[in-house]
């Protein structure tokens, strides 16, 4: 599976170890065999649509139109080949040992981005435990990034004022150092300390010339992005990407470097003087060449670098079309179809990647086709009869039923469509500006701005040309102008689908948290007034971001107040000044919300704050955003019954509120529930409790005081990157039935609870 | 931003009546009231201007037949009975009142190469 092993490498210890031994299967071979079946059967049925498509219902009266419709179609139909091909087989990564002693340079590549943002992927980089050289490379030049090194006792390296891509001033670093291997991150991208530890193993393999890993951007509630805290489900285009195609690629040996979060081998650069300039996507074109000359590249599917940087609808755009182009650019460079040295499966998916930049215009088609219908009363269809509705129904049904199986449930239609109309613009303009020639810059920028309207005009110009032709068509229908009611009945529905869809794309550009400088983080922590005569009141966080967090506090506090908070993420509190910047309506029970504003004076502060976000928020919220889809829970969760597999649960209410627990020694902390159920409750805790010990709880809500003694009965070390942010999950009884009774009485729970 | 695209909106719909009226007046006045149409001195005119036109719908072309039959023009009923029956075929009743119209305008042979038994013609001529 591996191409062949460039006769230059080798430059560590030759050992038997072989990276592909590493790719482990994480389906049973009868699971993976369904998979292709449907796959296969899928592409069939669309196939044999196509045939009759071609051969029965093409519009001689309306040629031109009803090709065009035609022709997105087969696109629609290569595109889903080249992505079943891909994830063909999933595999994953066993993780070897680093070999010690590998001399590793680090390089963060920035731009424009905030210091404060990167500040922390620097600080992350210099904590990562395997000894190496962190190097900050500056394409913008800036005084303050410069200071920053020297504050945090990294080296800098400024770019060249005129240069327009990443790899030039990459280069310039690559130049002055020497490491066998290069860790290479973007500003925004914050390492986790383990990460040379879990990636460097792979370099142990001679052919080994690329281990990447996936960049997790959290930025909940976007285009991008949604999530369902309470399902637990999390739906996000990058995730179909980051499970399952480039695991599928990493099988076929075709990862690709994605420019950040990645590890090089210097030895494979050298011939090539680092990563390649000339185009402006340099990470496709360098992993591309690696792989014609042989390197071996590894994808690593663990979440050891996060981002949290909010990218608004402009930043986006200027992101996905640099990739655009540099795609379409790397065409000209290295040909996929003749490149020498590629094997069939690196050429397939390396067309697969620069088909997906076309995808504009079959979308294009689908949005234009119902507008030309209504306005022309022709239809691309000949025979808009019986038989077509059963073929086209039933292609519909193949396609729902083969991705749903094929995505393992992570591909949701709703969210899918939006995010590709939302690309048809700049997929657009890619060709457009590759043609002409006309460059742009080859880094995106990182900072969120206010609102740009004209990003979506295309979009906006849709909406105004479905609106208009679903007012002519219905005109001419009232007036007798069009006498076909079927073709515009079924063009009106169509049109109306592309509507509801296209709102969706202008819709959520425009939201609040597109707008945001920071990620708000779904995190319950305590939080302590220091200044305000509490009276053993506590707070809790609704939701938390670096700037600041929704505060939920028994009563209202005055908007503009000045208060001291201790938050008590992980073992220990943090302090700092806020201010209340505003006060919602009361949005659990009687407890009041309130936006807090952090004024923090050192950065002391922004730092354990990041920290804490960093090594307990994000990989918290990451295992709990697991669940793929509802409908495949609880079918696995009802199929689990009847195997007997699955034990029953009681039903739970979740409610996060803030809560003391003591020990008969004398200990107290702070605490927040998770849920509440007949018998007891659960608390993500700081301390650990052994299970059998008897704790008392004391909750103190706007509805009354609750106290009682509980029994540990469970307890889950939750995921956290650092020990020093580690969270318990206790699962505690009370056996006091009166005490039960009064706490469904304080949190207004339904008796069947 | 969606109270702008509203408004531009609610403009291009506005406009768009215009054009629609503009090109399709005639359709729109033949959609009058039946009392309105065939007091319209600009009927005939706008009817044969509709007849025109290759896609109409059913409901107009009855509207043609029916008020040009209370108006007395029988040319103008001819020639929307017979788009009726050329795209309905099937259907009886129209196939009936295009042969009676044939007969009134005294076109007896043309009105019996429709369906003769079923117009009673037979009857007649014996």
């Amino acid at each position: 599976m591996s191409g062949k092993v460039p006769s230059s490498c080798g430059s560590q210890p030759s050992s038997q170890f072989d990276a592909d031994g590493t790719l482990v299967t994480i389906e049973p071979p009868a699971r993976r065999a369904y998979r292709k079946a449907v796959a296969l059967a899928g592409l069939a049925v669309y196939a044999g649509y196509l045939a009759y498509r071609g051969l029965y219902t093409l519009n001689p009266d309306a040629l031109a139109f009803s090709l065009a419709v035609y022709v997105a179609e087969v696109h629609g139909f290569l595109f889903l080949a080249l992505f079943y091909f891909q994830i063909w087989e999933v595999r994953q990564r066993t993780v070897p040992p680093a070999p010690p002693g590998f001399p590793v340079d680090v390089f963060i590549t920035t731009l424009d981005e905030d210091v404060d943002l990167l500040r922390q992927t620097v600080r992350a980089a210099l904590r990562m435990r395997y000894p190496h050289r962190t190097l900050v490379v500056d394409t913008g030049r800036r005084a303050e990034v410069s200071a920053l090194c020297d504050e945090l006792g990294c080296e800098y390296v400024a770019g060249s004022a005129d240069e327009q891509t990443k790899a030039g001033p990459w280069n310039d670093a690559f130049g002055r150092t020497s490491g066998a291997v290069i860790a290479v991150f973007d500003a925004e991208h914050v390492p986790r300390a383990d990460f040379l530890d879990r990636t460097l193993g792979y370099f142990a393999d001679p052919a080994v010339g690329l281990v990447q890993v996936p960049q997790r951007r959290l930025h909940p509630d976007s285009l991008r992005e949604r999530v369902d805290w309470r399902q637990r489900c999390i739906y996000a285009q990058h995730e179909v990407i980051r499970n399952l195609v480039m695991p599928g690629r990493d099988y076929w040996n075709a990862s690709t470097l994605c420019g950040s979060a990645a590890v090089l081998r210097r030895e494979a650069l050298v011939p090539h003087g680092g990563l390649f300039s000339g185009t402006i996507a340099g990470d496709l074109h360098t992993s591309l060449v690696l792989q014609a000359d042989g390197w071996t590249s590894v994808y690593l599917n663990e979440l050891l670098v996060t981002s949290s940087v909010p990218i608004d609808v402009s930043n986006d755009r200027a992101d996905r079309l640099r990739h655009a182009e540099g795609s379409l650019a790397i065409f000209r460079h290295v040909n996929p179809f003749t490149r020498r040295g590629l094997t069939f499966a690196q050429r397939v998916c390396s067309i697969a990647s620069m088909l997906q930049w076309t995808t504009c215009f079959p979308k294009l088609v689908f949005c234009l086709a119902p507008p030309l219908v209504l306005f022309s009363g022709r239809l691309p269809i000949a025979h808009l009869d019986r038989t077509f509705v059963a073929v086209f129904v039933a292609h519909l049904l193949s396609l729902a039923v083969s991705g749903k199986v094929l995505t393992r449930g992570r591909s949701l239609l709703w969210m899918d469509e939006p995010f590709y109309l939302s690309n048809i613009p700049l997929l657009l303009e890619a060709p457009v500006r590759f043609a002409s020639g006309t460059r742009r810059s080859g880094i995106a920028g990182k900072r969120n701005g206010d609102y740009d309207g004209r990003a979506m005009w295309l979009h906006h110009a849709l909406i105004g040309c479905t609106v208009t032709a679903l007012v002519w068509g219905a005109l001419g229908l009232a007036f007798g102008v069009n006498a076909d009611l079927a073709g515009t009945g079924l063009a009106g529905l169509w049109a109306l689908h592309n509507l509801v869809l296209l709102a969706i794309v202008v819709s959520s550009a425009g939201r609040t948290p597109e707008q945001r400088q920071a990620v708000r983080f779904h995190v319950t922590t305590p939080v302590e007034l220091l200044d305000v005569p509490a009276n053993g009141w506590l707070g809790v966080t609704a939701d938390l971001a670096e700037t600041g967090c929704t505060l939920l506090w028994p009563r209202g506090l005055p908007i503009g107040a000045r208060l001291k908070l201790r938050l008590h993420l992980g073992a220990q509190p943090l302090d700092c000044d806020g201010e209340v910047v505003s006060v919602s309506a009361r949005v659990q029970g009687d407890w009041v919300g309130h936006a807090i504003r952090f004024r923090f004076d050192c950065k002391t502060g922004v730092d354990r704050l990041a920290d804490a976000l960093y090594n307990l928020t994000v990989p918290e919220a990451s295992t709990r955003l697991t669940e793929t889809s509802r409908l495949i829970r609880a079918a696995r969760t009802a199929l689990g019954r009847i195997a007997g597999v699955t034990r029953f649960r009681a039903p739970r209410y979740e409610a996060h509120l803030p809560i003391r627990v003591q020990t008969r020694g004398g200990n107290e902390w702070l605490a927040t529930t998770r849920d509440f159920s007949r018998g007891g409750l659960s608390v993500i805790s700081p301390s650990a409790v052994d299970p059998g010990r008897v704790v008392r709880v004391i909750l103190r809500s706007p509805e009354g005081e609750w106290s009682s003694l509980a029994t540990v009965v469970r307890r889950t070390a939750l995921p956290a990157a650092d020990e020093h942010f580690r969270m318990w999950l206790l699962g505690l009884r009370v056996d006091l039935e009166t005490d039960l009774v009064r706490l469904r009485h304080i949190l207004s729970v339904e008796p069947a609870l | 931003m969606t109270r702008r695209l509203l408004m531009v909106l609610s403009v291009f719909i506005l406009v768009e009546f215009a054009v629609f009226y503009w090109r399709h007046h005639d359709m729109v006045r033949l959609s009058l009231s039946r009392e309105t149409v065939i007091g319209d001195p600009g009927f005939s005119r706008e009817a044969a201007s509709v007849l025109a036109n290759d896609h109409i719908s059913r409901r107009v072309l009855d509207r043609i037949a029916d008020v040009a039959e209370a108006r007395g023009e029988q040319s103008l009923q001819i020639q929307a009975l017979e788009r009726i029956v050329s795209e309905f075929p099937q259907d009886p009743v129209a196939r009936i009142r295009l042969a009676q119209a044939l007969r009134e305008a005294g076109r007896i042979e043309e009105a019996e190469r429709l369906d003769p038994s079923e117009l009673g013609f037979e009857k007649e001529k014996g």
